[in-house]
């Protein structure tokens, strides 16, 4: 159901008495957003915890200088994580506060938001795995895809921001 | 950022402060004014202040980066290990920690090892007083470009009643293993002159260059010059950078140390291509070789030890290298640029052959002690620095796949001697001669997992000189008591049983290996080889025994207690060298430990110091130290200590003082 239909709604709350209501299918997808969010955000904090106690502990295939390259892209991995966790809480609080999107384009871009939120972290981290000197693993052609369908996804939210 | 930038730089800060208070000045009264304007000047002060240290450290970094060697030039194809790092950062790491990276360097607080507070050195009637100013080093001395002046017009410099002094900084630095050199430019040219006193890492002193090589006292003092010999292998793509009228230097280097371009050749067009992130998948994936850089572990064997051999290896260049010209790279063929020095074409094969002619011929123009002065009389390498020569003579090498990297890693080693994971002990030879493995008690007749069972003790001794040390032949060889008789050379055996007689040696190599019996003169046969080494030999040898008493195995195999009576006299050694090691063997005994001696102190000194050690005796005769842990006829010495006088001042009088000029 779109934003328009819900308007259309008799049994809908006067204009101004709550927030613009954003019809089912935009609540789920908040919904769907908001604990893809928050439970990213507790991994990928962890994950900085767990990197930290690889610091600590001075683990060697973490922090020896052969393995500056993982360090690199784990660190990468947690960093672009833990913000696209961010991404998807605010993205769910749009939605829910009553976003413009279309219908169409919020299943799209609520989609190329969660294949960014898993595409990029997984690239960096993967390819830090197995990797070539000061390359990366082959699994790095994971973060160029997650990185432009997060392009897509913020251009389309950004066109139709209230 | 350059001067011209500063006062850019302070207007635009005080702009910036001037923007933050403005509103002070709007919305306050006297108070807010006042305060406006005292941030201001504060803000002006500390910008002055700034400016006049940056200014002082560009200044300071300009004058020093104006001493050094050029960059290389663009024609060279170099890259520098800069470039290198982001995409092999391990290899880099490991580079980074060798001594190949500290061997020149610019002199930079990180770099300089010597102390330099207010210290006043004296050698051969000259005086040097060094000083620290911040982060530079600075010697006030006789001024170098006068001195080398002189020298080219045919004069001695240290004849000049009234030398021109001058105050040089320290521009660069040379060693940091073993000991460090210094280097200060000229102010009229690109020449780097050495600072005749070199620092000594262990001992933490200073000593006078002329006494840290094995050569006479009296020979006149060097002046050595960066630009003439040194900058072929202390740098990367060094260029002595003469001029074609042959009278001006002006080195260049493109990189200082022995950088990853000196090992993989040049690496403009690799850095190029692999800008291309298919082709870098392309080899990490395929795991095939990247034909745009040299990797040594990849090339043949004779191309892998070239790659070593440009700096490791006496060789003759077909041309000046001095002049700019074909130079080796890494990858490329050795012989096309040099000649590898060989004493003899015994050992030489067909293609090397062809070279004989003009290398005797070269020989023979030399002075007549050139090949005496690097090799023992057989051919073996007698100093360091000429590893590649030795290995050319060894039949690992011209009949097997021997290269240096069977046994050195640059990248996975101990950068003390770089030998690489698992090879510090059999494991290097055990990959040809797998039959030994386990036959090692068998073969050595040594304790098979001790280090007396080594292969490399017995086949590698340490008969090489060089750093104030003994290093190990690099020549694989089996020890031979007929070579030591006909050379001099010690042998492996009695470097280890220093206590045993060279015809106890013999018996037993004949028993073990079937060696052919060997005619010895009576002192050979009753007297410890190396007591008649340490009394009857040359400086050479002198110095080599001197440092193998105090070769931990060495003591162990023939006790320590006598040693002294040997290493005591050396301190009064006519070659500062060899006292120099004899008196870092005789702390290495327990009785000596604190033993206070300075090595290049007066002759008198040097008297009194032997005459301390001799006095040792009376501890021993009075029975206050109980029996030698090793005596008899062979060390001419008795249980109670009592000395074959008689015997000790007729070999003394053998000693052999031909003169010894090994050039390192």
């Amino acid at each position: 159901m779109s934003v328009r239909t819900a308007k259309a709604d008799p049994t809908a709350m006067p204009k101004g008495k709550e927030p613009p209501v954003a019809g089912e299918g935009a609540a789920t997808s908040a919904r769907r957003h908001l604990r893809l969010g928050w439970w990213s955000l507790l991994f990928f904090l962890s994950l900085g915890i767990l990197l930290e106690a690889f610091n600590g502990f001075k683990v060697q295939w973490y922090m020896a200088v052969a393995n500056q390259t993982r360090r690199e892209l784990w660190t990468l991995s947690h960093a672009h994580g833990t913000l696209l966790s961010l991404v998807n809480i605010a993205f769910g609080l749009t939605l829910r506060s009553g976003s413009a999107l279309t219908s169409g384009s919020r299943t799209l871009a609520s989609r190329c938001l969660l294949g960014a939120t898993i595409l990029l972290p997984a690239g960096f981290f993967l390819g830090g795995v197995v990797f070539y000197a000061g390359d990366p693993g082959l699994f790095i052609l994971l973060v160029p895809i997650g990185a432009l369908l997060l392009l897509a996804a913020i251009l389309m939210i950004a066109r139709r921001a209230n | 950022m350059t001067i011209d930038a500063l006062p850019l730089q302070i207007g635009l800060v005080l702009v910036a402060v001037a923007v933050g208070v403005a509103p002070l000045l709007r919305r306050s009264g006297k108070t807010g004014r006042l305060l406006a304007l005292g941030i201001l000047v504060l803000a002006a002060i500390g910008a002055m202040t700034w400016a006049r240290a940056s200014n002082r450290r560009l200044f300071s970094s300009q004058q020093l980066a104006a001493g050094l060697p050029k960059p290389a030039q663009p024609s060279q194809h170099f890259v520098t290990s800069a470039t290198c790092k982001p995409c092999h950062p391990s290899q880099y790491s490991t580079w980074h920690d060798s001594f190949h990276r500290t061997m020149t360097q610019a002199a930079t607080p990180a770099a300089v090892l010597g102390d330099f507070e207010g210290v006043h050195l004296q050698s051969r009637g000259r005086d040097y007083v060094l000083e620290r100013r911040g982060d530079e080093y600075w010697v006030e001395a006789n001024d170098p470009d006068w001195e080398r002046d002189l020298i080219d017009k045919g004069y001695d410099p240290g004849s000049a009643k009234r030398p021109r002094r001058a105050m040089s900084r320290i521009v660069m630095t040379t060693g940091s293993h073993h000991m460090q050199t210094y280097w200060t430019a000229s102010k009229k040219d690109g020449r780097l002159f050495n600072f005749p006193f070199v620092w000594l890492r262990e001992e933490g002193r200073w000593a006078p260059r002329e006494d840290v090589f094995l050569r006479p006292a009296d020979y006149p003092p060097q002046y050595g010059t960066w630009h003439n010999n040194c900058v072929e292998c202390h740098a990367t793509g060094g260029e002595s950078g003469l001029d074609p009228t042959g009278s001006i230097y002006l080195p260049e280097a493109a990189e200082l140390g022995i950088a990853c371009e000196a090992c993989h050749g040049p690496a403009e067009e690799h850095i190029r291509l692999n800008q291309n992130p298919y082709r870098r998948y392309w080899y990490h994936l395929t795991k095939s070789h990247d034909p745009t850089i040299v990797n040594p572990s990849r090339l043949p064997a004779e191309s892998a030890t070239s790659v070593c051999a440009q700096c490791h290896c006496m060789n003759v260049f077909r041309t000046d290298p001095r002049f700019r010209g074909e130079r080796f790279r890494a990858g490329g063929d050795l012989k096309k640029t040099r000649m590898i020095l060989r004493t003899s074409d015994r050992n030489m094969t067909a293609a090397e052959r062809v070279d004989w002619p003009d290398l005797s011929h070269h020989i023979g123009k030399q002075n007549a002690t050139f090949l005496e002065e690097r090799f023992w009389p057989d051919g073996q390498a007698r100093v360091s620095g000429r590893e590649a020569n030795a290995m050319l003579e060894s039949p690992c090498m011209r009949t097997g796949q021997l290269t240096c990297l069977t046994c050195h890693s640059m990248h996975q080693s101990n950068p003390n001697d770089q030998l690489a994971a698992g090879m510090e002990r059999n494991e290097a030879c055990f990959t040809c001669h797998a039959e030994y493995r386990t036959q090692v008690h068998e073969h050595s007749h040594h304790a098979a997992g001790s280090d007396a069972s080594l292969c490399y003790n017995c086949h590698m001794p340490h008969t090489t000189y060089g750093l104030l040390k003994a290093i190990r032949s690099h020549l694989i060889s089996s020890p031979s008591v007929a070579s030591s008789v006909e050379t001099g050379r010690p042998n492996a055996c009695n470097l280890c049983h220093m206590d045993k007689t060279l015809r106890w040696t013999a018996d037993h190599l004949q028993e073990w290996y079937g060696q052919p019996p060997v005619a010895l003169t009576a002192d050979q046969e009753t007297v410890s080889a190396d007591v008649l080494w340490v009394l009857t030999g040359d400086a050479c040898q002198r110095a080599l025994i001197a440092w193998h008493m105090g070769w931990e195995l060495a003591k162990e195999a023939s006790g320590e207690d006598w040693l002294f009576i040997y290493l005591g006299p050396l301190l009064d050694d006519p070659y500062a060298c060899v006292r120099f090691i004899a008196h870092r063997s005789l702390r290495r005994l327990e009785t000596f430990q604190d033993f206070q001696y300075d090595f290049v102190s007066s002759a008198e000194e040097r008297k009194k110091a032997a005459a301390r050690v001799a006095s040792h005796w009376a501890s021993i005769r009075s029975g206050e130290l109980g029996e030698l842990d090793r005596h008899g006829p062979m060390l001419l010495v008795n249980a109670s200590g009592t000395l074959n006088e008689p015997v000790l001042a007729r070999l003394a009088q053998m000693r052999d003082d031909r003169i010894v000029d090994l050039r390192e």
